[in-house]
């Protein structure tokens, strides 16, 4: 069976620092999952988040900060709107919208993370690999 | 592509447990870009950075590749122990392979082998694009300005001076002492207010290194970490100082709680601050007295515990019994807050000295008796379930201390952020005291209701930080981005290609784009010591002039291209 592939992209601080404190406690996290750290959601802009599913993930997750506690400000309200507005493409491009799924976290959150982990990827392989490979076969249009 | 070396750490076998390093070694050699791989069985010993730099001398590569422990970890000796070696910081690159592989896929070598590879590409990848940013270094100017001149302001100002650095304590009333100067006695030590404080305000006072400035407001705000710019109005007259970095004690204010418990309608409906007052005066005069606590806090719109007003009942409640022999004292709570050793005792002391405590129900709030005065209160007894009815002639409201309405005018000014309730933000939980700005620190209770003991440490604790902020006679840019693992340097742009659109001042936080007019062009400038690194500016720029050179667009794109390589 054709395992997915889970792209995280992570902001330094929570999200980064629940991931870390989950590593070292040793908490079982899904092994197709990679992460990319930036220092704020805020970086990603929606040409990354697309590069992703043009290099080959199944799904895309965004960690951040919750709102109130970006430490740069805008970040979070950023990535917000990003996914709002990839998930509008990914439907012309004809991948579901939920293989873009942004979650928040505390600092201290590291459970939260692990289990948004895990469910986010069941959801993906539920659905599968991305199948389209060119503008003929489209997914979300056959659903 | 630049010749790489890959050093993977078994962290004596944490690492080296869960994901065959042998093949995973083999494996990564396939890139064309690494010239040699080496196994060692830790990073984290003195000669073993002197081993690999040998290593990484004799094989002649360019950049280096570390898969160990995480960020977190041991990352910033590795680095630092590199670059002592000669390697430059960019060409390093640090892979976790430990907290984010080893530990966390145990039940699956495979996974775990084809996600350390994985890995390893990304960073291999991602290191022939890294740059670095150029670093500034200003002097820096050994001053403190300090905000707010009560138990906070005055420790720290206290620390500062006997450390040799020029204080400038700013006050907005007329005196030092804050809101000591409104109350009789402090808890736990029972000392009184005024002899609290009195050391302190006298050494400041005989100090020629601190300067007081009272009336004072300031009127404008600017510069960085290292020099800040202040200008400020104090007894009617400007003043210019400038600074290196800023310890804001501004303190809280306590809440007036009109319309509860018909405060403001009844006379002898009063908060613990008329109280203290009346304590002050000697014109205290009760039989019997009734504490309400929670009076405006721990509600819907105000849902935390100031965390002093219990502590400060039990005192008053103590001190009325002590001063006027034969009057009884009643404490209606909701909870009694008083944590830590000392606080606990203090409450079982009170208990033992006959004061009544009955807890209530946020939703049966007692009700205040009498027509012109104070006659009783009734209140349902949550413990015993039945309405008691005590006779009363005083009723005193512990009130929260709630957030100064000033705080977000001096948080605009400064560019701080405040929380929900409007007090000041600190950087939760990774660096205490610290605001989002370097160089402007936080303590007492404009960053969270605290006692005056509390405030007292939190004082020193900023004026410490403060202090090693300005040890050096210099700060450099990079060295501000308190990172581990990554010196993210500074956003830079490109002066030929800007187009001078003004996104990045948009969305900058931290005033550090400006647009500034060359050749009658208008490019935008960032100025590497407000800067975080925080790649905003990055997302919004649309021609890709903005950068930040640690983690930029084409190093980031080959990561993702890298992620999956070819995973099955």
């Amino acid at each position: 069976m054709e395992r997915v592939k889970i792209l995280g992209i992570c902001c330094n601080w929570s999200p980064f620092a629940c991931y870390n404190a989950a590593g070292m406690t040793g908490k079982k996290m899904p092994s197709n999952f990679r992460l990319i750290r930036v220092m704020c959601i805020g970086r990603i802009n929606q040409a990354l988040i697309l590069k992703a599913f043009e290099f080959g993930a199944d799904g895309v997750i965004l960690l951040e900060c919750k709102d109130e506690d970006c430490r740069y400000g805008p970040g979070p309200e950023v990535g917000h709107e990003n996914v709002k507005r990839v998930r509008r493409i990914l439907h012309l491009l004809g991948i579901k919208q939920e293989r873009l799924v942004e979650c928040t976290f505390g600092a201290h959150d590291k459970e939260e993370l692990v289990r948004a982990l895990w469910k986010f990827a069941g959801d993906i392989k539920a659905m599968g690999p991305v199948t389209i490979t060119n503008g003929q076969r489209s997914e979300g249009l056959r659903r | 592509m630049a010749k790489t070396i890959i050093f993977l750490c078994r962290c004596f076998g944490e690492i080296g447990a869960a994901i065959d390093l042998d093949h995973l070694g083999e494996r990564v050699k396939e890139d064309g870009a690494v010239v040699a791989t080496s196994i060692v069985d830790s990073l984290c010993l003195p000669e073993d950075i002197k081993n690999v730099a040998s290593l990484i001398r004799e094989s002649g590569a360019e950049k280096v590749v570390i898969g160990g422990c995480s960020p977190f970890g041991r990352a910033d000796f590795v680095i630092s122990g590199l670059t002592r070696e000669g390697i430059e910081r960019e060409n390093i690159g640090i892979v976790d392979l430990r907290e984010a592989c080893s530990w966390i896929h145990r039940d699956d070598p495979q996974g775990a082998v084809t996600k350390a590879w994985n890995l390893l590409a990304m960073e291999t990848g991602a290191l022939e694009h890294r740059k670095r940013s150029e670093d500034a270094v200003i002097k820096v100017r050994p001053e403190v300005m300090i905000i707010g001149a009560g138990p906070a302001g005055l420790a720290a100002a206290r620390s500062l001076i006997r450390l040799g650095i020029r204080v400038h304590l700013i006050e907005r009333g007329g005196s030092p002492g804050g809101m000591l100067n409104l109350i009789s006695h402090v808890y736990p030590s029972g000392e009184s207010a005024g002899e609290k404080i009195a050391p302190y305000v006298e050494e400041i006072e005989k100090n020629t290194l601190a300067v007081f400035y009272p009336k004072a407001k300031i009127t404008s705000f600017k510069g960085f970490a290292g020099d800040f710019k202040v200008t400020l109005n104090a007894n009617e007259k400007e003043h210019y100082i400038r600074v290196g970095a800023v310890i804001i004690a501004s303190g809280a204010r306590t809440l007036l709680p009109y319309g509860l418990y018909r405060y403001g309608n009844l006379k002898n409906v009063i908060t613990q601050m008329e109280l203290e007052r009346q304590f002050i005066k000697g014109t205290v005069n009760t039989r019997s007295a009734v504490f309400i606590q929670c009076a405006g806090a721990r509600n819907h719109d105000r849902p935390y515990c100031a965390t002093i007003c219990c502590p400060s009942s039990l005192k008053n409640a103590m001190r009325v019994m002590e001063e006027l022999p034969g009057a009884k004292v009643f404490v209606l709570h909701r909870d009694i807050m008083t944590p830590g050793s000392v606080m606990e005792s203090y409450y079982r002391k009170t208990l033992s000295q006959g004061v009544q405590f009955i807890r209530f129900e946020e939703s049966t709030p007692p009700v205040v008796l009498g027509e012109d005065q104070v006659r009783g209160v009734e209140v349902y007894d949550a413990i015993n379930g039945v309405t008691r009815k005590i006779d009363a002639d005083l009723v005193v409201l512990s009130t929260p201390l709630v957030p100064n309405e000033e705080n977000r005018k001096l948080a605009d000014m400064l560019n701080l952020q405040l929380d929900r309730y409007g007090f000041f933000s600190e950087i939760y939980p990774l660096h205490p005291l610290e605001t989002r700005i370097d160089g402007v620190f936080i303590c007492g209770s404009a960053r969270w209701p605290v006692s005056s003991d509390q405030a007292i440490v939190q004082g020193e604790g900023a004026a410490i930080k403060a202090a090693s902020l300005l040890a050096g006679k210099e700060i450099s840019a990079l060295s501000l981005s308190r990172v581990p693992g990554v010196k993210t340097g500074h956003a830079t742009v490109s002066k030929d290609s800007c187009t001078g659109c003004g996104n990045c001042v948009s969305v900058c936080t931290f005033e550090a784009c400006r647009l500034q007019k060359i050749d009658g062009n208008y490019i935008s400038r960032v100025n590497k010591m407000r800067c975080k690194a925080c790649g905003n500016c990055v997302a919004v720029c649309p021609n890709g002039t903005m950068q930040l050179p640690e983690i930029n667009y084409r190093a980031t794109g080959e990561m993702i291209r890298r992620a999956f390589g070819d995973m099955q």
